[in-house]
């Protein structure tokens, strides 16, 4: 798969992801914002990788208030936390499902990651950013298989 | 007549929207029972009847995989229909869950609807009012 129906992947997970569970959309490719929530999942099977999504504080707040259906106030850190572990949890398996149909993997529990990490040696990467209401998201991609 | 239902998933924030979106369906819900992993939520059951149980399949302790071959196993339980609520879209995953037992499969994201019409599906029409 080249590098561009990668990114085409990841970008309608996106959608599908926010679209269906969030009711809220991708506004288009953009430049991260700075800073943020982050949060990673390890997948195995026919591939084996990592999914990493960092978020905006503040539309992880919005995402989250419309994910749990609470006002923004009402809500906790440690539920802003878990809603973005889910959200990255469903962006990987969503991934998975579009970029191997037929392959069956198996995913880690999502994990808040204290400090920015990198995908350092895995040879397949890719990551994109977009807009969202209040803030960017990036989902990276790092396969340490060639598609 | 309305339905006593229990959501079984590791996600504190996944049970609450799973809770959310039942009742918006439209379904006629009366108790809904959570547990955060499969032996919680084969417990519960053994103490409290529910009509029909949504599950994940990735959770610690016992997933969701071992939770439904125990429910299927257990005499008193077998006739509870279970539901599989996972981000696990695979052909394979699909097959290998309702071959031990589950009744439906819904995968992540979904479409309230894609709920409601799983839920009618695996209970009969009939057994759902709005």
């Amino acid at each position: 798969m080249s590098r561009h129906d990668l990114g085409s992947v990841l970008a309608s997970a996106v959608s599908d992801v926010l679209e269906t569970m969030f009711f809220s959309e991708a506004l288009g490719p953009c430049q991260p914002d700075p800073g943020g929530l982050e949060a990673g999942v390890d997948f195995t099977g026919e591939l084996s990788g990592t999914v990493t999504v960092r978020i905006s504080e503040a539309s992880a707040c919005s995402l989250a208030a419309s994910f749990l259906g609470e006002s923004e106030d009402s809500l906790t850190d440690t539920q802003i936390a878990q809603v973005v572990c889910e959200l990255t949890n469903m962006l990987c398996g969503c991934i998975l499902s579009k970029f191997a149909a037929h392959g069956c993997f198996d995913l880690s529990s999502p994990e808040l990651h204290c400090d920015t990490q990198t995908n350092s040696s895995d040879a397949v990467h890719i990551q994109q950013t977009f807009a969202i209401d209040r803030g960017t998201i990036t989902v990276s991609l790092a396969s340490d298989e060639s598609a | 007549m309305s339905l006593n239902i229990m959501i079984v998933d590791d996600s504190p924030v996944m049970r609450t929207f799973l809770r959310k979106v039942v009742q918006l369906t439209g379904l006629s819900v009366g108790e809904c029972c959570e547990a955060g992993d499969g032996e919680a939520a084969l417990n519960a059951l053994r103490e409290r009847w529910m009509d029909l149980v949504l599950t994940d399949i990735n959770m610690p302790r016992m997933n969701g995989e071992e939770f439904v071959k125990r429910v299927v196993a257990d005499e008193t339980l077998a006739d509870i229909p279970v539901i599989v609520v996972s981000t696990d879209s695979s052909r394979d995953r699909i097959d290998r869950m309702i071959g031990l037992g589950a009744r439906g499969y819904i995968s992540k994201p979904f479409q309230p609807e894609t709920l409601r019409d799983e839920i009618e599906r695996v209970l009969g029409v009939q057994h759902v009012q709005a």
